[in-house]
């Protein structure tokens, strides 16, 4: 029971842990680069990719992530965009194609 | 008995520091986030090393006993909408009762994390249209008003049978101007400086297209041009006008008159505008510095540094709407951003401040 306790507590530690920062996938933190520099940096192949319109910075359980907007979800999309981009988690929104707004 | 409850000591002791050891690996790898925020192109809320360690510090400290309650599904180190460090409690479905507001002076803030589509507020739109969170019984933004109209209204140039909103009144040198978008006032680009810009736009008058007396409440002055081969900040322009013309509070049921200081877009950010066509709706912006590709009928613009806001209840914004104001959601309504496009779910917005520079102009506010 108390050992139960002892493990949750080692458990939350590591997953709050793992939910207040991207999944680094194996990137060591101190070695993580701005969110501003990995935007500069992928922004123009993000946004290359047929079906992005948009690509800028999100944030997700307080922590920081690359948005990325398209028209609509197909599998081409889900196979082109990354799970994750330097460490930051890629969050995909389905908005639809961006128009001006006039009547 | 004294025994295992040593040996049960030794293990929640060494649980802890485990947990600690863990905390600070991760404080490792956030705590370069603070160099991170100084950029000035990111200008996210002040966030410091020492906040961030001492919330790190209250989560290790308080853990047990928060992790203890009914509803808790985990704690962590987050920030809040305005970038400042926070114990973050994550919760089953909502709130759960008799949480501290704040652990060793550290803000705590409850996040629902059972249901995970339940965090996005972007399911499938309400199916009757007319835009989320109106304002009652408020005035038709698309009715011809009184002179001096209010902001949020329908406004068009006289060349073109269309409409858009009427973001704000500002000024410049002592002038006063009706800021609205390049593509409600200038005819993206086609417009020539002087062309008369009526209230309201062709679109919406009756018969439809048709030009009534005393429509015109200015005349287009300055605009800033639409890139569509390079890169744009700003869809924007300004018209000549009068205040015996054009007022500088929205019609009733909106928030008044916008403050005439500005504040930089943030993530978690609460916003409202009002405009032609979805009247007074509130949301939240989603993200920024974004880059966004958006149709015109002249074709595809590329912008920059954008501001995304997606609705509270249904669209923030539907077309009609481009030239609205988007303030603070609070009695301040501090300008944010010039919303000129959309999706289906999600508002885009020029930077004000990028807005009010290209032009000159100071919004002419409370």
């Amino acid at each position: 029971m108390i050992r139960g306790i002892a493990l949750t507590i080692l458990l939350v530690a590591s997953t709050a842990c793992g939910s207040s920062k991207p999944s680094a996938g194996g990137a060591r933190g101190r070695d993580m680069p701005s969110i501003a520099d990995v935007l500069r940096r992928h922004t123009d192949s993000l946004m290359a990719i047929p079906g992005v319109v948009g690509v800028g910075e999100g944030e997700k359980h307080g922590a920081p992530t690359i948005y990325v907007m398209v028209e609509r979800m197909t599998d081409t999309l889900r196979r082109a965009v990354p799970d994750s981009i330097e460490g930051y988690a890629v969050d995909v929104h389905v908005t639809g194609a961006i128009k001006a707004q006039p009547e | 008995m004294p025994r295992s409850r040593s040996s049960t000591v030794v293990t929640l002791r060494f649980a802890l520091i485990a947990a600690l050891a863990v905390a600070a690996g991760c404080n490792d790898s956030t705590s370069p986030a603070a160099p991170r925020e100084t950029t000035p192109s990111l200008a996210r809320g002040g966030q410091q090393g020492p906040d961030l360690h001492a919330a790190m510090a209250a989560r290790a400290k308080y853990e047990a006993r928060i992790m203890a309650r009914h509803g808790v599904e985990g704690i962590g180190v987050g920030l809040l909408d305005d970038g400042s460090p926070a114990v973050v409690i994550m919760t089953t479905n909502g709130a759960v009762g008799g949480m501290p507001h704040a652990l060793d002076g550290v803000p705590v803030k409850l996040m629902p994390t059972g249901p995970f589509s339940a965090v996005l507020p972007r399911k499938g739109k309400p199916g009757g249209g007319g835009g989320g969170g109106g304002g009652g019984g408020s005035a038709d933004p698309t009715a011809t008003f009184a002179r001096p109209v209010p902001i949020g209204v329908s406004i068009g140039n006289e060349n073109e049978c269309a409409a858009g909103t009427l973001g704000a009144r500002v000024t410049k040198g002592g002038n006063v101007y009706i800021l609205s978008n390049n593509h409600v006032l200038a005819r993206q680009n086609a417009a020539s400086i002087g062309e008369d810009i009526l209230q309201p736009g062709r679109y919406d008058t009756s018969p439809q297209c048709s030009i009534p007396a005393n429509s015109s409440i200015g005349t287009l002055a300055q605009f800033v041009r639409i890139n569509f081969s390079g890169s744009n900040t700003v869809d924007a322009a300004i018209a000549s006008t009068t205040t015996s013309m054009v007022g500088n509070a929205t019609f009733s049921g909106g928030y008044g008159a916008p403050n005439s200081t500005t504040k930089a877009a943030a993530i978690g950010m609460l916003v409202q505008k009002c405009g032609r066509t979805t009247a007074c709706t509130h949301g939240s912006v989603a993200s920024i510095n974004a880059t966004v590709n958006v149709q015109y009928d002249g074709g595809v613009a590329n912008f920059v540094d954008q501001v995304v806001v997606s609705g509270k209840r249904g669209a923030f914004s539907k077309a009609g709407d481009s030239g609205s104001l988007i303030v603070t959601d609070d009695a301040n309504a501090y300008p944010v951003a010039l919303l000129f496009a959309g999706g289906q779910t999600s508002t885009i917005g020029n930077p004000i401040g990028a807005v009010l520079s290209a032009l000159g102009v100071t919004i002419d506010g409370k």
